[in-house]
């Protein structure tokens, strides 16, 4: 399979600074001894080099679809990098002691692809739970509470029902999403001038772009 | 540089991708070929289109890793709705594709742009940056998130 591969060695080499880095015994596919190699991690590629400051690696393992496991065998500090599919190798890995072992195993299970992107849901919809809350809390006055949203429901009897997508004054320290920009509002009651209009959401969708291009 | 082949032609194998589609590719100093490329995370593999422009094998020729890399819209390409890529360390080196409309091509561009690694962290980084300015608190510390290995 062709990939670009001068690509990959100028990325590892590069400026851009490794996740983690450090010496580990690498046992070899054919001679099963180990071999002391450097590594290098970034983000889901796992580099590795014959000495500390060569300028090319070796050799990349590209961290996707594996799982990291203690190894069965007697080597101490030693884990596994276990890849799916036939033929598919896995890569025995040794550290020196048992912290490193596991400081290891950790940044090569938390810079796996689906990881990152699994906090970067959460966090959204954190944010998003958040942003809901303040909503609210602007409309009826009460503190913002981001747990139970149910929590700020009618509780006190008699008022007509709220609804939370009427907005009938819209603060500037409204819904603020990750690019910092004022979403617009579509129940918006308010007659604008076209001029009005196009300043203040000319600038959201602008910032939007922006953000988008240079992403 | 040795790469761990056989696990990435799994990956490519699978049937959920984030994105796949046809499209006409032309590698530096290449010309345009049809390929069927698939999108998982920031790996986009390429693979051989039969007659009729599916997907003809699914062993991938070649892959592309998405890191440190420039995509940009080509409106004065060769073709219509053309958009490269381009990889820092192979400065005046792109790489050309060219879709059936505009918007598959900007659909494309934006997925790419958003594959890589180093877009998500900088994403989760605004993110605990924003909840941390209202809230007061790292969300990070509270968020007890224990990855769990990928389905066999």
């Amino acid at each position: 399979m062709k990939i670009n591969e001068k690509h990959l060695v100028s990325f590892a080499t590069g400026n851009s600074p490794a996740d983690k880095e450090g010496f580990l015994s690498k046992r070899g596919e054919v001679n099963k001894s180990f071999q002391k190699r450097w590594f290098a991690l970034k983000g889901n590629l796992l580099f590795y080099f014959e000495k500390r400051g060569d300028r090319d690696p070796i050799g990349v393992i590209i961290l996707e679809g594996c799982t990291v496991e203690l190894a069965e065998n007697t080597e101490a500090y030693t884990f596994e990098l276990v890849f799916q599919g036939a033929g598919s190798r896995t890569y025995v890995l040794a550290a020196e002691t048992q912290e490193e072992m596991e400081n290891w195993m950790k940044a090569i299970a938390c810079g796996g692809y689906d990881y990152m992107k699994l906090m970067v849901m959460e966090l959204q919809k954190q944010l998003d739970e958040i942003n809901a809350a303040r909503r609210l809390s602007a409309a009826t006055n009460v503190p913002a509470v981001t747990a139970n949203l149910l929590d700020l429901d009618i509780k006190s009897q008699g008022q007509t029902r709220f609804n939370p997508f009427d907005n009938t004054e819209q603060k500037s320290s409204g819904d603020v999403d990750a690019f910092g920009a004022v979403p617009f509002n579509s129940n918006s009651q308010k007659q604008c001038e076209f001029k009005e209009l196009h300043e203040k959401y000319g600038l959201y969708i602008e910032q939007k772009m922006a953000a988008h291009t240079s992403a | 540089m040795r790469t761990n082949d056989s696990a990435l032609k799994q990956v490519a194998r699978q049937i959920r991708v984030d994105r796949e589609g046809r499209l006409l590719y032309r590698g530096p100093k290449e010309s345009y070929r049809e390929r069927w490329f698939r999108l998982k995370g920031n790996l986009l593999f390429y693979c051989r289109t039969t007659s009729t422009g599916a997907m003809l094998d699914p062993d991938p020729l070649g892959m592309l890793v998405m890191e440190q890399c420039s995509i940009q819209i080509e409106p004065y390409g060769d073709r219509p709705f053309v958009f490269s890529i381009q990889f820092q360390g192979e400065s005046d080196k792109k790489h050309f594709f060219s879709g059936q409309n505009q918007k598959q091509c900007e659909d494309w561009v934006c997925a790419l742009r958003a594959s890589s690694i180093q877009n998500l962290k900088s994403r989760m980084e605004e993110l605990r940056s924003r909840i941390k300015s209202i809230q007061g608190a790292d969300p990070v510390n509270d968020m007890i998130v224990i990855p769990k290995p990928p389905n066999r």
